[in-house]
């Protein structure tokens, strides 16, 4: 499918689902976040959570994602790549973030995979940080503040065979220029069951 | 929809902005003319609270409004004042520069609503349930022996959002980036470089 069919289906997805006020879904991850950080107290268990949660919500998301938009089997990782963005983040919260590969004289991570095996989102809107401002301690700290992405692509993509890694690389709440998340396949899987993180 | 895209066309000249909270204490003022006139606008912005409150009294029936858009409530030296009480008693004194020109009210309630949207943003931060002094333990900790003393520290009873006008505290507002440059901004764009 090209590119603008992608963004045709995102769409419409996006035009189907049922709608819900975007300051209550912003106010109550905000609200969420800053829970886990006043019950942890520590930054890098508050990330693993968000992460945990999200893997939990991706789980479940794929089934309503492909009963939604009736999507078929992608060739390549870079078509997932492009239905990520397009098609995914479009329908369930009406942004799309561009996919950039790395450079293609690249040192490839694992050559036997079938390339390119890894990619960036860029998000230049991010409707879970809209009112938020990271306070010093935080930003030092190492919060990744949506972190919850990583864990609904990691989740999202191993129900359908993909096992890859998710991180972000930097957050304009950090003071960074641009909201970067990498995404690198590790191993295409055979049928397993999948991990259980209730 | 971002209100201060319908900024006014004439040279509108902001010289100092006062939000006060229902109590009359000072949130946040701001003076487009230079920090030694700050104190001069607090002052006068203070002597406009009499005024607002003189205009509600006036105004107010068993249905009151929402917005009470107060308007020029007076004019001193060569400025002039106006009000604008919220619907949760918040008070903003806006004070402009006395232009011959007619100064529109709908530019007026503009600026005070693009106000209000910034002070709304500001509030809504989660992060400001966080006590100033909070720490927490560091992705990548370096020292480990000093995050275990603040642990002692009771964060767990606090309120999430502010609920009240009364809890917003002058330092959100000063400490909030987003708010800064955004008040700044809608002074840049009306200053004409005073």
């Amino acid at each position: 499918m090209s590119a603008k069919q992608y963004k045709a289906v995102g769409e419409d997805g996006w035009k189907r689902t049922d709608k819900v006020n975007a300051e209550l879904f912003t106010l109550t991850y905000g609200a969420l976040v800053v829970q886990l950080i006043k019950d942890y107290e520590d930054y890098a268990e508050v990330n693993k959570q968000l992460d945990k949660m999200g893997y939990n919500i991706g789980t479940r998301l794929i089934e309503d994602f492909l009963a939604r938009t009736g999507m078929g089997r992608c060739q390549t990782f870079a078509e997932t790549a492009e239905v990520i963005s397009k098609v995914a983040f479009k329908t369930f919260l009406n942004i799309t973030p561009t996919v950039t590969f790395p450079p293609p004289n690249a040192q490839p991570s694992n050559p036997s995979l079938p390339q390119p095996s890894e990619f960036s989102l860029i998000f230049e809107e991010n409707p879970l940080a809209d009112f938020a401002e990271l306070p010093r301690d935080a930003r030092e700290g190492g919060l990744w503040f949506s972190n919850v992405y990583c864990g609904v692509i990691r989740g999202a993509l191993e129900m359908i065979q993909m096992q890859v890694e998710t991180r972000f690389v930097s957050d304009m709440l950090r003071g960074d220029d641009c909201t970067e998340m990498h995404v690198r396949l590790v191993r295409l899987m055979e049928e397993e069951q999948p991990e259980n993180d209730e | 929809m971002d209100p201060r895209t319908s900024a006014p066309q004439i040279p509108l000249h902001l010289t100092a902005l006062a939000i006060l909270s229902p109590a009359n204490a000072p949130l946040y003022v701001r003076s487009f003319t230079g920090e030694q006139d700050e104190l001069r606008h607090y002052h006068l912005a203070h002597a406009a609270v009499d005024v607002i409150e003189e205009r509600i009294v006036m105004a107010s029936t068993p249905t009151k409004p929402a917005d009470s858009y107060l308007g020029l409530l007076f004019c001193m030296e060569d400025m002039a004042f106006y009000g604008f009480q919220t619907a949760s008693k918040i008070r903003m004194v806006l004070s402009v520069a006395l232009v011959d020109a007619m100064i529109k009210d709908a530019d007026i309630v503009a600026i005070f609503r693009a106000v209000h949207h910034l002070l709304l943003q500001a509030i809504h931060n989660p992060f400001l349930s966080l006590p100033p002094s909070f720490h927490a333990k560091h992705a990548v900790s370096s020292n480990t022996e000093t995050e275990h003393q603040q642990r002692g520290q009771n964060v767990l009873g606090g309120k999430m959002f502010g609920t009240d006008p009364d809890d917003i505290r002058p330092e959100w507002l000063k400490g909030s980036g987003a708010f800064e440059r955004g008040i700044s901004k809608i002074g840049g764009m009306l200053n004409g470089g005073r």
